[in-house]
């Protein structure tokens, strides 16, 4: 009634109007109609083929598979395949005191209940308080989270969060260590760390195993003898170092006292960074006597030493500037070049050093690399104290290891060069392959090497190594005592670094094994003695006693090498079953 | 005909729904097999974790300190001596037995169906008699004379006194009548211009029978030098292995 009068057309109008439209074109209108139901449909399936070409490419995004390979931090592994490091999820409690629905009251006598850490007031200062997140307890055991879980409040939280865990306790820690983000104030966040954790960060944290050299019992042993030794004679510390020989592989490396890396500042005073040096690869000592080994190489490599019976005289110490050279246990008459070593004579390498020459010792000592780090894969490598000028003093007192200072990794890098037919290898804390090509560096002949060996087992058979010879498994090695350089930088004549180093079994050398122990005291069991004879070299052989049977070195009595030939040469023999410290 | 001509339309409708919705079953299903193997993978991963739980356990409980605690406190474990190893066929003999009795109880079936071996000792030096020799093709090997009936396996055996055992026992011991060994050990030779049966290296035994001979008519051989035994450790077994075979080797040649 009210409509406009445009639409106000009669009911006969419309009709022809509708009529005269049907009439138009009525077949085209319903197939423009089907066109375009049917492009509609082909545009459907269309897009549904798309999206099967799409899944079948690419994937569907599913948040559920978030969650399965997450990258965790990579494990550290031992060379059998041992865990030293992994990564576990631990529970956590939180809470986000502005979540709290219930009673904030009561459930802070709950807490107290289950975390009685904190008193009820604190708990009460904490669900009042205005902070939103807060750890109650990081990492706490199962048991505990499901009894949060319990109290059915939803400002409690549980998280579940990776934590870095060692199995093995403090084993290795120094080896194994740890790597933290810290920031430095400024806004500025870093890595800090020691140890393989450290080094390695970057592939760890991308999920990347670290498959270490080390061989758990290997280690274990090390420690366990050196702490034991450490604790008979109250030595203020020790390091331990098992090396292959032909592969520089490190089976073992122990400094102790030692860290745990799962909680590597717990009773660590911080003032004291002591703790955190690692002996064998950072700490540098005068390695004493057992740098003769390196002289007499050097000096059969130039020939200095051909005739192992030549006597030298000994009777009288020998005066080098503001340095007197004399021996432990002085000889009143001439000794051979064999007894030199056997009786570890500083009077006898120092001529036998003055006869090589400056310029012969300080290149050799450079290609052995004793002027410069380590090459292993930790940042806590100590830098070498090498001679500046090679005076006389100098030329004498570094040949019997006194006036240089090395890390205890140096030297184990050298006998292992010496004993293994005279190619040095790279030192490396990974596992090496088998077949793996393996690079070296020849610095001295297979006939230096050789002769090396029978003196390394005449030392332990007749020498001042006589308490390092583990029945059977052919020990060769050589001690050394040194003054300990005191806090002033003179020496201290009261305390020593003692050292033995050797290798087994000598016939055929497949390991090194290297003791330091620092400043350990005389007792009753060592007659009053404190040098290396009495001190170290009783440790190597423990260690080695335990370690050979282990990495598949048979003891055998009826076999060694044949020092036949150098054995004459040694005037005074020893009673093997004389004073031995077991 | 028209009909159908004139439904084109629709039937081409049906097709491409019908097809449309195949696509979509297909999908589906494709989905589900996604999520069926997602499911798989969620659960390799969590046995993954639950494995690596168990290990990390395993391996914390079992850590080396722990293991050294318990050997220190309770069992005591020693690295093996070298004695303890065996370096010879002689030496391996010699561990086994005592007193004519097996060490190692042999497994009845074996021995019902076998019988049981015959327990010999290192015999005395008896007159120069045939023995059987090992079924080796040994070149040059004496020719073997009848033999008293007697199993092939045999075990050797040192007889040692019944006190002092275990080195405990302040009683002088009788001495030690050990009876001489009646093998000697023959060095291989290969001669490469004469082609020959290999020959193995096998102990020859001499030809000697085993007569079970009064015990009283053999003569002993002491040890030279040697302290009467004091224990039943491997060690000193291995060291009277190699005592009795140089024994052996002084009485053989007193016998020549």
């Amino acid at each position: 009634m009210n409509a406009p009068a445009a639409l106000r057309i009669d009911r006969a109008e419309r009709v022809e109007l509708r009529e005269a439209a049907a009439t138009a074109n009525p077949l085209g209108i319903a197939q423009q109609r089907l066109m375009g139901l049917m492009l509609l449909f082909m545009l459907i399936t269309l897009v549904i083929g798309l999206r099967l070409v799409q899944i079948c490419l690419f994937g569907a995004p599913d948040d559920r598979t978030a969650s399965v390979g997450t990258a965790e931090r990579g494990e550290i592994l031992d060379r059998n395949g041992q865990p030293l490091a992994t990564t576990i999820k631990l529970w956590a409690v939180a809470v986000n005191p502005q979540k709290i629905l219930g009673d904030k009251n009561a459930l802070a006598v709950k807490l107290n209940q289950l975390m009685p850490e904190k008193s009820v007031d604190d708990y009460r200062r904490i669900l009042f308080g205005k902070r939103k997140f807060l750890y109650l307890r990081q990492p706490a055991p199962p048991e505990l989270a499901a009894a949060v879980h319990a109290l059915g409040e939803p400002g409690l939280l549980l998280l579940s969060e990776p934590h870095r865990l060692f199995p093995q306790g403090a084993m290795a820690g120094h080896l194994l260590g740890y790597s933290q983000e810290v920031e430095d104030g400024h806004g500025h966040s870093g890595i800090t760390g020691i140890g393989v954790e450290r080094f390695f960060n970057d592939a760890l944290a991308q999920g990347k195993s670290i498959q270490l050299a080390m061989d758990t019992r290997v280690q274990a042993a090390v420690e366990n003898e050196i702490q034991r030794r450490m604790i008979e004679t109250q030595a203020k510390g020790g390091a331990g170092i098992v090396l292959d020989v032909d592969t520089g592989e490190v089976l073992a490396m122990a400094s102790l006292p030692d860290i745990n890396p799962n909680a590597p500042f717990k009773g660590v005073d911080p003032s004291d960074q002591q703790v955190m040096i690692n002996k064998a690869t950072q700490a540098v000592y005068e390695l004493g006597s057992t740098f003769k080994m390196i002289t007499f190489a050097n000096a059969i490599e130039h020939g200095v030493i051909t005739d192992w019976s030549k006597t030298y005289d000994v009777s009288a110490p020998l005066q080098v500037g503001r340095f007197r050279i004399k021996d432990d246990e002085p000889k009143k008459r001439p000794i051979t070049t064999v007894e030199i070593m056997t009786f570890s004579s500083n009077i006898g390498t120092s001529q036998i050093a003055l006869a090589l020459g400056a310029q012969n010792i300080d290149a050799f000592f450079k290609t052995l690399g004793l002027d410069k780090r380590t090459d292993i894969e930790l940042r806590e490598r100590g830098q070498p104290q090498y001679p500046t000028q090679w005076g006389q003093s100098a030329v004498m007192t570094t040949s019997f290891g006194h006036g240089i200072a090395v890390t205890p990794l140096h030297l184990a890098r050298i006998f292992a060069a010496l004993t293994n037919g005279g190619v040095m290898h790279p030192v490396t804390l990974l596992k090496r392959q088998p077949g793996a090509q393996i690079p070296g560096q020849r610095v001295v002949s297979e006939t230096t090497s050789a002769r090396i060996r029978q003196l390394m087992r005449l030392v332990v058979l007749q020498g001042t190594g006589t308490n390092a010879n583990a029945p059977g498994l052919r020990v060769g090695g050589k001690t050394g005592t040194a003054e300990k350089v005191n806090q002033f930088g003179g020496y201290d004549r009261n305390a020593n670094i003692t050292v033995f180093a050797g290798a087994f079994p000598m016939d055929h050398p497949r390991y090194v094994t290297l003791v330091v122990l620092d400043d350990a005291r005389p007792t009753k069991e060592t007659y009053g003695f404190k040098t290396a004879g009495w001190m170290a070299a009783p440790v190597g052989k423990r260690i080695i006693a335990r370690i050979g049977p282990l990495l598949g070195v048979r003891p055998d009595l009826a076999q060694d090498i044949d020092v036949s030939d150098l054995m004459p040469l040694i005037l005074e023999k020893k009673d093997p079953s004389k004073n031995v410290v077991e | 005909m028209i009909v159908a001509t004139r439904l084109s339309a629709v039937w081409q409708v049906a097709g491409v729904a019908a097809a449309a919705l195949c696509c979509y079953l297909v999908s589906q299903s494709v989905a589900a097999e996604r999520a069926g193997l997602e499911k798989v993978d969620r659960q390799i991963a969590q046995t993954h974790d639950d494995i690596a739980k168990l290990q990390t356990e395993i391996g914390v409980r079992a850590r080396m300190g722990q293991l050294e605690s318990w050997n220190r406190d309770v069992l005591a474990l020693q690295a093996p001596r070298p004695s303890q190893f065996v370096a010879s066929g002689v030496q391996l003999a010699s561990l086994y037995g005592h007193r004519g009795q097996p060490a190692l109880q042999l497994d009845p079936a074996i021995a019902a169906q076998q019988g049981l071996p015959t327990n010999v000792a290192y015999q005395p030096a008896a007159p120069a008699q045939a023995q059987p020799t090992p079924a080796a093709p040994v070149a040059a090997a004496p020719t073997p004379q009848p033999a008293p009936a007697q199993s092939m396996l045999r075990t050797a055996a040192y007889l040692r006194p019944t006190s002092d055992r275990l080195g405990g026992s302040a009683a002088a011991p009788e001495a030690p009548t050990l009876q001489k060994a009646s093998f000697e050990l023959k060095p291989l030779t290969i001669d490469a211009h004469k082609p020959k049966p290999i020959t193995a290296d096998v102990p020859k035994i001499k030809s000697e029978p085993v007569v079970p001979a009064p015990k009283k008519a053999a003569s002993p051989v002491k040890l030279a030098h040697a302290d009467p035994i004091k224990s039943l450790l491997p060690a000193d077994i291995g060291q009277l292995a190699a005592r009795e075979a140089h024994g052996a080797k002084d009485s053989s040649k007193a016998a020549r």
